[in-house]
């Protein structure tokens, strides 16, 4: 072993550029996969303790005073034996427009709610405040934000934050920002905040006073849903408001989290699998370089088994080097996202234990490299001593010269390029398929990007309607009727077309969505197709008695065209006809689309009051919104198309940004094994090197050699992976996309930027060798002959 | 008549650790087209070092060398690739064929370097394989040929750039008697022809085929020049007595 130790670190200390390329890999690897196991594995304690802490009631029912009968549901859920206990009709009121900060105004729902003693559930837990320390509540024109908010707006304590409300702005004096565990996330919306006791029906009117928050304590937190679902059946499917589970606020409040510790995963994973095309790569490169050494070691009494393990030893070195390290940085790492993640739940230090992901990611990388080096260092023990000694090479495979790369085609160094390549065709191999993973991820980081950033170009695909303006009329004090602003529309030279239409809750037999049964539909009065609307199968309904269902509706019911679908609406049974299957990224697919006959069939009085309006050519959205405020005032409510962009502007960025952090992390693993690469193909080419400096190749040409193989490797990866990725992405999508109703993902293929690739990895890997084959100039030709 | 190469009170000096080690101290060589050298020594006395500077694959670290009128030590490592490719050719006592390339291919590879065109660079490696005895042998590698083969293949590639100089280190070193001295008559084929050559070796009967013995002792050099008279027979016999006096 003494023997066998003592040859594996003279090797490694002939090597030091190749193994500081592999140690870098390994340790990316391992902080990669250390930081996805420990934000996987602690991403939901923070909440639960957080929940625990504050006695957090794992069903939070937000409902409609005046159509919900409140005090009877209170009591049938005293009597449910999943609950242990129901807190206190919460008075709370949604904020339907901007809000203000500091002369700002700011787009965030706020859900304002008095600050009732509730039998101790849904404590808040104070993070910082003004004045009496002890007091119990807000004062009255005083309000309690999240600490999430706070932070997240940059509102400081003694701010003023104004509520619209009809009787004319209401400001509110922050006094202290608070946990609020299931609000502590900007993607629940909207964000509790707490006024004082009796504050809403002071400063509102009593119209605006209809709901109502119930907290509902589970003895198990998982029984939420079904205590939900039972709720509406016992009620006959009519609540009105919504609910949150602990789930759903869990999955909330780490999203990103998740998301990114996924990404990370994958990133981890593609590393390890580059890691061992590194090492299986650099293994045999050893081998080939060392058959003479190898056949020297046999002649002195090595066994195979021994010889094995010096190559086992070798790579297995710089993995006990980078794991350690890897797994320190992915420490400190996961410390301060972990820290972000319970910052807004109040908590500094986030009591996490390393030793699971440490574990996990320290022995899966460490098996990994041994078992890729064992793997790829059994050739070494095969080797004869005596053709090794003799020849210095293992015997040319007999026909391999046919296949080889003609000469005469191509220019000089590239001919060698390639021709070093076939000399090695498994590890020609395993750089192809290296790049060519790096080659899937642009093209899909590429093209998600794209599909993203043109989603507001792309909306009937993710179900929405291609409009230039949604204006809804019918404002709290005045309002205009439909069929009049309809009219006046016609006759508006600035409008191309327009159809009018109206959301509903129905509920569909056999489809159950994340907040319970009841689903959201569409009722247009007009045809969808007028704002690029489409269906997958079928068509739009027509009239009274038809129905579109989206695809993941029609899928969870189990519904064909042409069947009948019970849909519970406005109290009523009807059973209308399925026309019509359609796709849409809402709600998660589910939903339907009525005609307004249908509708009014129901309720006579009903009208569609959101109009979908594409402007004619040259008109500015902009100024025809600025026009209809000025003209209808308070009557309307304008939103442009270009806001969705807007808003969808954070949700870009951070797709954009993981994509970028995934391609970054891939292009390093790749730089790191073309760097790889070129070093073993110096090595293994010293001598052929060598004849060409002597026959006069000049320094730049033999770099050149060494960088074409390079080139011939990335385009290969090109030519094989950009079509296949082009190919197998959407259908990948798809499939992926499918659970959120997307059965055919709207992609958009960017061409320029996809075409853009090519040159791009091709220009990044002829840097990424250039800089290693500069080892070709510094190596004497005396040297190199004699190798 | 004018020097092909001229090399001046060259001297080298390697490092081995931190000690210098001189090989060549103060050397003068001339060259002159059509000549045929043989350089001589004893092992360690530098005449591979003494090659490899002529060649340009080595820059002196005093003195100068002039090839065509170019200085050596004034040329930068491209320069001195460029000049290497137009004016010399080597070949090497271990062949060094680059293995998995064919031997056509061996000499295309040196022949494409140039800016000659491929037709006839293909052309010339073809003459020159039939010059050298290799013809049947273009689409062998070098593991399934004879080492004289392989030496052959290797005089082709150096001759493929039509070069000034030919400079063979040890060309018969790894050959049997045989092929030693089919190699030998070859360079004698090629001097014929008005090839330029400069050959070491250790072997006094190859010697004799040259017009001129440089003979290398402790960094320096002396020269000996056959006497036209003297028939091929007598020459070994004047060239040991002339080694002999010289510790050799």
């Amino acid at each position: 072993m003494k023997a066998i130790v003592f040859t594996a670190l003279g090797d490694l200390r002939r090597r030091v550029g190749q193994t500081a390329a592999l140690t870098c890999a390994l340790l990316l690897s391992s902080l990669a996969l250390f930081t996805a196991a420990a934000l996987l594995q602690s991403l939901d304690a923070p909440l639960d303790d957080a929940c625990d802490r504050l006695n957090t009631s794992a069903l939070q029912l937000f409902l409609d005073g005046h159509s919900d009968d409140v005090p009877a549901m209170q009591a049938w859920l005293q009597q449910h034996e999943a609950v242990a206990a129901v807190g206190p009709p919460i008075p709370i009121y949604q904020t339907s427009s901007d809000l203000v900060h500091n002369e700002e105004a700011f787009s965030r729902a706020l859900m304002l709610a008095e600050n009732l003693p509730r039998k101790g559930l849904d404590a808040v837990q104070i993070v910082t405040r003004l004045g009496d320390p002890t007091a119990a509540a807000p004062g009255l024109d005083e309000v309690w934000i999240s600490h999430q908010l706070a932070t997240s707006r940059g509102i400081q304590l003694g701010d003023t934050i104004t509520v619209p409300r009809e009787g004319g702005p209401w400001p509110l004096r922050v006094s202290a920002t608070v946990v609020d565990p299931y609000f502590s996330t900007d993607n629940i919306s909207p964000t509790r905040a707490w006024v004082a006791p009796g504050a809403l029906a002071h400063a509102l009117p009593l119209a605006d006073l209809n709901e109502v928050f119930l907290g509902v304590s589970l003895h198990q937190r998982a029984d939420a849903g079904q205590v939900r679902d039972d709720l509406e059946q016992a009620f006959g499917g009519g609540l009105s408001g919504f609910a949150l589970t602990h789930e759903i606020a869990k999955m909330a409040h780490g999203m990103f989290f998740r998301i990114m510790a996924v990404a990370l995963g994958v990133a981890a994973l593609l590393t390890l699998l580059v890691s061992i095309l590194i090492v299986a790569g650099a293994v045999g490169s050893a081998v080939f370089a060392d058959y003479r050494l190898i056949g020297t070691f046999k002649a002195m009494g090595y066994t195979p088994a021994m010889v094995n393990r010096i190559y086992l030893l070798r790579f297995t070195i710089p993995a006990l080097i980078a794991v350690p390290l890897g797994l320190l940085l992915g420490w400190l790492v996961s410390a301060q996202l972990l820290a972000l993640l319970v910052g807004s739940l109040g908590v500094t230090d986030p009591q996490w234990s390393p030793l699971l992901p440490a574990l996990a990611a320290g022995a899966g990388v460490l098996t990994t490299v041994a078992a890729a080096a064992w793997w790829s260092a059994r050739k070494a023990g095969r080797v004869e001593a005596m053709p090794a000694i003799r020849f210095g090479a293992p015997p040319p495979r007999a026909g391999s010269h046919r296949r080889s790369v003609p000469l005469g085609r191509l220019p000089l160094p590239a001919f060698l390029g390639a021709r070093g390549l076939a000399l090695n065709p498994v590890r020609a191999g395993f750089a192809v398929i290296g790049m060519g993973v790096a080659v899937a991820v642009l093209v899909c980081a590429v093209n998600l990007t794209a599909t993203f950033e043109r989603l507001g170009e792309n909306r009937p695909m993710w179900g929405m309607a291609a409009s230039d303006l949604t204006v809804f009329v019918g404002g709290a004090r005045f309002s205009v009727r439909s069929e009049h602003f309809a009219a006046r529309l016609r006759q508006d030279a600035r409008v191309a077309d327009f159809v009018t239409s109206g959301t509903v809750q129905g509920e569909i037999e056999g489809v159950k969505g994340i907040a319970g049964a009841r689903t959201g539909g569409r009722v247009f009065d007009g045809a969808p197709e007028t704002v690029g609307l489409t269906v997958l199968e079928g068509r739009h309904p027509e009239g009274a008695g038809e129905i579109a269902l989206a695809i993941n509706s029609a899928l969870k019911g189990g519904y064909a065209l042409g069947e009948p679908v019970p849909l519970f609406i406005e109290g009523q049974h009807l059973k209308p006809k399925l026309v019509g299957i359609y796709q849409t990224g809402q709600n998660l697919g589910l939903g339907f689309r009525l005609h307004a006959a249908t509708m009014n069939a129901v309720l006579p009085m009903w009208q569609a009051r959101t109009f979908e309006i594409k402007t004619a050519a040259g008109v500015d959205p902009a100024a025809f919104k600025d026009d209809l405020i000025r003209t209808y005032g308070e009557a309307v409510d304008v939103g442009l198309a270009s806001d969705l962009t807007e808003q969808l502007a954070g949700l870009v960025t951070g797709i954009r940004g993981t994509l970028m952090l995934l391609s970054a992390l891939l292009l390093a693993i790749c730089l790191i094994s073309i760097y790889n690469d070129t070093l073993l193909c110096l090595r293994e080419q010293q001598q052929t090197l060598g004849i060409l400096k002597a026959a006069g190749m000049t320094p730049g040409r033999l770099r050149l050699v060494l960088v074409w193989r390079t080139q011939v490797v990335t385009l290969v990866s090109l030519v094989l992976f950009l079509p296949m990725v082009l190919v197998a992405l959407p259908l990948l999508l798809n499939q992926i996309a499918a659970g959120i109703g997307l059965v055919s993902f709207p992609l958009v293929i960017d061409p320029l930027g996809t075409v853009l690739i090519v040159p791009g990895l091709l220009a990044f890997a002829f840097a990424a060798a250039w800089w290693p084959a500069r080892g070709v100039t510094r190596l004497h030709p005396r040297h190199m002959l004699a190798y | 008549m004018e020097a092909l190469l001229t090399a001046v009170n060259v001297k080298k000096t390697y490092l081995e650790g931190t000690r210098r080690v001189p090989v060549i101290g103060g050397l003068d060589f001339n060259l002159y087209p059509g000549e045929y050298v043989v350089v001589m020594g004893s092992s360690g006395s530098g005449k591979s070092s003494l090659l490899y500077l002529l060649g340009g694959m080595d820059t002196p670290c005093a003195g100068s060398i002039q090839i065509g009128g170019g200085k050596l030590e004034a040329m930068d490592e491209t320069k001195r690739a460029l000049m290497r490719r137009e004016r010399i050719g080597f070949v090497f006592q271990d062949f060094n064929l680059v293995p998995h390339l064919s031997l056509l291919e061996n000499i295309l590879v040196a022949g494409y370097l140039g800016t000659t065109s491929r037709r006839a660079v293909r052309e010339r490696a073809r003459e020159l394989m039939a010059l050298v005895g290799i013809e049947h042998l273009a689409d062998r590698r070098p593991a399934q040929t004879s080492g004289g083969e392989q030496q052959r293949c290797a005089v082709a590639r150096a001759l493929i750039n039509d070069p000034d100089i030919v400079l063979a280190d040890e060309p018969t070193g790894n050959l049997n008697g045989a092929n030693s001295r089919t190699m030998l008559d070859l360079f004698d084929t090629i001097h014929g022809r008005g090839q330029t050559l400069v050959m070491v070796t250790h072997e006094p009967a190859a010697a004799c085929r040259a017009q001129r013995v440089a003979y290398m002792a402790d960094g320096s050099i002396e020269e000996f020049a056959f006497p036209d008279h003297v028939a091929s027979e007598g020459r070994e016999a004047l060239l040991l007595n002339w080694l002999s006096e010289r510790g050799w």
